[in-house]
């Protein structure tokens, strides 16, 4: 008993005095530089990993838009390709026969060059070309109403008359002649 | 005992906290060591699998086809062109209702159900995930078949928008014009392998390459970094020197004259003689190389450089060419065509127009075979052969088209006695209508030979990397080609080629009407001709060499001079305005009906059989030799041959023979038939022709009717 009174008797003197003075100890300054140096250690590992993910997202963004492109210039050929195909079957002279055919249109015979020096051509007795097709003269007039003419002769052959008009027409002149009697 | 236990009791707080750090960083060692461990084991162990399946994860090995090379005409006009297309595939095993789906594309595609159920459950059976079910539609067919699914599933990603539906790119060749050209571009098959002509000819530049490389793709899909294996070279294209609107005009020009000869078929080439550019090579009949496989095979072959002929008289160009060459013959004199025929060694050659001497120009216009025939002899073997060869005969051009023709020269070490004769007038040789216009060309050209050429340019993205220069060569004189232009004048003005003659221009040229010859047979059919004419305009100065050849012509006009002579003026008619050709003011039609026209065909003359029989060289020789002369002496014609066949003669007892007044000239009566022989021995060295007497028995007191001494 006596013995541990005296221990704490000891302790508080010992604690007393610690609070009296201060107790100075040489601090270290190495821990600062590399406090120092280890923040900015860290700082550059830190931004290093982020460069490092910010070029790795950008080159997959270029690349993706690098493949946008190339795809965009492919599909450019193809439809550049398809549009020279499309003009050149446009203009191509199949072509040109189908969509006559389908607009019902016939077709032409063979164009061939017109005389350069007509004066003497039509001076010159005509070719005789029997194997060249010729197309069939068109009629100057043809009938398109079946309707009697007033006053016509039926002689007059510059008109081609149905049938029912030639009849009326072979009427007309005998009724003119009984109006002029 | 108390001391002790106290001493016990008081453990050092230090220590326990010492130890309890330990511990922890223990753990803690211990933890980032096993991690440490792993990280090792799974980089270094396990390193090439890991890495070989997140490579298979988003990298895609693919393999690209380049587009075939574009061909196109001399005005940039593209003649076969190759178009990304798209097939309609199916994988069976993402269709749930196979039936349901076939009956969908069927009505989509205009199909038949029960051909495309077929097809996909014998895939299903053999597990197979792939099913072409519409090869190579265009784009307004995907379009259509895109938007009649449309509403099927919109949670399927890509189109067609029906579960195990999709689309596959592709390439397809195409012929914009159709059959345009056909035989010159040729077509290429299936597997894009250039089959016929320049799609052949220049496969190894017009072949898209395959190119290998790999894709990474992330998890949607979306390329993000890309490889390849080779650098990626564009096509290259072809430009030709065709043109498309003069090829149109001589195809139809051509299909129209074949159909009014009633040929079989028929062939033409217009090139520039100058430059030797081909503006159009046209066979009749043709193929659309779009739908290649719905012909058969030997329509592909392009006739107009792979077959050969017999020429005719169209030959008798080189002919004459060699001989004014040579100085052998004067182009302004005359040639001895009274006789009717001439004999070269024991076979006998008829000419309906020699009946007087004329003029080599008259000569040429009506086609004389006995002048051309004397001229031949008067040049010689050799002299002959070589400008057959300098011309280009018996060799290929050099065009660039595949399957040419050499053409048949034959060595005069294997001509008979009657070689050359025959092939003065153009037999015993065969040429392609190519050759004839390269040869035609020559004389357009004042004698210089210009090689033929079909490729103007080979590019590569829009850069020219080769044109074809055209190989030169000097065959005969500019006076030579003069004389003989003036010459195929006089055949288009008063000759046989009058309907050649072109309104506004002037034109020369020769035709030609030469038997063919007969695979059956193995000799040349007097019933089947091949009916030519070669040519150009204008004639002053050519600018275009045109050649026509119908093959077997059938109506009553068989000769070049009605059937192939009035295509050449059709043709030539339609480009030479298109050409920027100023017509020639002084060319006037000549109004000369058919009938007036001078025919290379002598009806008797066409139905005799020609027989030969051959007789010793030594006779050509000497004739050789003495025809050196400009005006050979008159030779005294021959009678009829002994073993000709005989006809029948009323006024002659025993052997009869009919005898043809203008070819019996004397008889001798009361030889027999060893004088005969010794007779024949006698005159078989005469200077120009070998007689042959004929041994006929003739009563004594026969009447002979009216025969010439």
């Amino acid at each position: 008993m006596r013995d541990i009174l005296e221990k704490k008797q000891v302790k508080k003197k010992i604690l007393t005095n610690r609070t009296k003075t201060q107790i100075r100890r040489d601090r270290d300054p190495l821990p600062w530089r590399y406090c120092v140096l280890t923040v900015i250690c860290g700082v550059i590992l830190v931004a290093g990993f982020f460069l490092a993910a910010r070029s790795h997202f950008s080159s997959i963004d270029y690349g993706m838009r690098n493949s946008t492109l190339r795809k965009q210039i492919e599909e450019l050929e193809a439809e550049k390709r398809r549009l020279i195909w499309a003009r050149e079957t446009a203009m191509s002279p199949a072509e040109i026969r189908r969509s006559m055919k389908r607009l019902g249109i016939g077709e032409m015979p063979t164009i061939t060059m017109a005389s350069f020096a007509p004066d003497r051509m039509s001076s010159s007795a005509p070719r005789q070309a029997a194997n060249i097709p010729t197309a069939k003269p068109v009629k100057a007039v043809m009938a398109t109403v079946d309707s009697k003419p007033v006053g016509r002769s039926s002689k007059d052959g510059s008109v081609k008359s149905t049938a029912s008009v030639e009849r009326a027409d072979s009427r007309e002149p005998s009724r003119v002649q009984i109006a002029r009697r | 005992m108390a001391t002790r236990n106290r001493k016990a009791k008081t453990k050092n707080p230090m220590q326990t906290a010492f130890t309890r750090f330990m511990l922890i960083v223990a753990f803690f060692v211990l933890w980032i060591g096993a991690i440490g461990t792993r990280l090792v084991h799974l980089q270094v162990n396990q390193h090439d699998t890991l890495r070989d399946k997140a490579l298979g994860q988003r990298r895609q090995s693919v393999k690209e086809k380049q587009p075939r090379g574009t061909i196109y005409d001399r005005s940039e006009r593209a003649l076969a062109i190759t178009l990304k297309v798209k097939s309609l595939y199916a994988d069976p095993t993402e269709i749930t209702d196979i039936d349901a789906t076939s009956r969908e594309v069927a009505k989509a595609l205009k199909l038949k159900p029960q051909e495309i159920s077929s097809k996909l459950n014998e895939a299903r059976a053999k597990n197979s995930r792939f099913v072409v079910l519409a090869p190579k539609l265009n784009d307004e067919t995907v379009k259509s078949v895109n938007a009649a699914f449309e509403n099927f599933d919109p949670r399927k990603a890509d189109h067609p928008r029906m579960p195990g539906l999709h689309w596959q790119d592709e390439q397809r060749r195409s012929y914009p014009f159709d059959s345009l050209a056909a035989h010159v571009l040729g077509f290429s098959n299936a597997d894009d392998l250039g089959s016929a002509g320049i799609e052949q000819s220049q496969e190894e530049n017009l072949r898209g390459a395959v190119i290998k490389g790999w894709r990474d793709r992330d998890r949607l899909g979306r390329v993000y970094d890309r490889s390849e294996d080779e650098e990626r070279e564009p096509p290259k294209d072809v430009v030709l020197t065709l043109s498309h609107s003069i090829q149109y005009k001589v195809e139809k020009a051509l299909a129209q004259g074949v159909k009014n000869a009633g040929a079989k078929s028929g062939m033409a080439a217009v090139m520039i003689p100058q430059t030797g550019e081909i503006l159009a090579l046209a066979n009749y009949p043709t193929f659309d190389p779009n739908r290649y496989n719905e012909y058969s095979p030997e329509l592909f072959t392009n006739r107009a450089v792979h077959d050969v002929y017999s020429p005719g008289s169209v030959f008798k160009l080189i002919t004459y060419g060699a001989a004014i060459n040579e100085g052998i013959i004067n182009p302004d004199g005359q040639v001895d065509c009274t006789q009717g025929s001439i004999t070269v060694a024991g076979r006998k050659f008829n000419d309906p127009h020699a009946t007087k001497w004329m003029s080599y120009d008259e000569a040429m216009a009506v086609s004389s075979n006995v002048a051309a025939i004397r001229t031949g002899i008067a040049t010689g073997r050799e002299n002959f052969y070589g400008y057959a060869k300098k011309f280009g005969f018996g060799n290929p051009t050099g065009v660039e088209l595949p399957a040419e023709a050499n053409g048949i020269l034959r060595s005069p070490k294997s001509w008979n006695g009657d070689s050359l004769a025959s092939m003065s007038i153009g037999y015993e040789i065969g040429v392609s209508a190519l050759q004839m216009a390269t040869a035609y060309a020559t004389i357009a050209n004042d004698g210089v030979r210009v090689q033929p050429r079909i490729i103007k340019e080979i590019r590569q993205d829009g850069k020219v990397l080769s044109s074809t220069e055209a190989q030169k060569s000097q065959v005969v004189t500019p006076d030579t080609a003069r004389y003989l232009k003036r010459m195929l004048r006089e055949v288009v003005l008063k000759g046989t080629g009058r309907r050649a003659q072109i309104n506004g221009y002037s034109a020369a040229g020769k035709t030609g009407t030469a038997w063919k010859y007969d695979e059956k047979l193995k000799r040349v059919n007097e019933k089947k001709y091949v009916s030519s004419f070669a040519g150009m305009a204008p004639y002053d100065s050519p600018s275009v060499v045109i050649v026509v050849v119908m093959d077997e012509p059938t109506s009553a006009a068989r000769d070049g001079g009605q059937v192939a002579a009035p295509v050449f003026r059709d043709i030539a008619e339609q480009i030479l305005p298109e050409l920027g050709i100023e017509p020639n003011a002084a060319a006037q039609p000549d109004s000369a009906n058919a009938e007036e026209i001078p025919s290379e065909l002598d009806p008797k003359t066409a139905r005799r059989t020609q027989t030969k029989t051959a007789k010793p060289d030594k006779a050509v020789k000497d004739a050789e030799k003495s025809a050196k002369q400009e005006k050979p002496a008159e030779p005294k014609p021959a009678p009829k041959k002994e073993n000709a066949t005989p006809a029948k003669d009323k006024n002659r007892k025993g052997k009869t023979a009919r005898l043809d007044e203008k070819e019996l000239i004397f008889e001798h009566r009361g030889l027999n038939g060893s004088s005969v022989r010794r007779l024949n021995a006698a005159f078989a060295d005469h200077e120009f022709v070998a007689p042959i007497f004929e041994y006929r028995a003739v009563a004594a007191n026969a009447e002979r009717p009216g025969v010439k001494t």
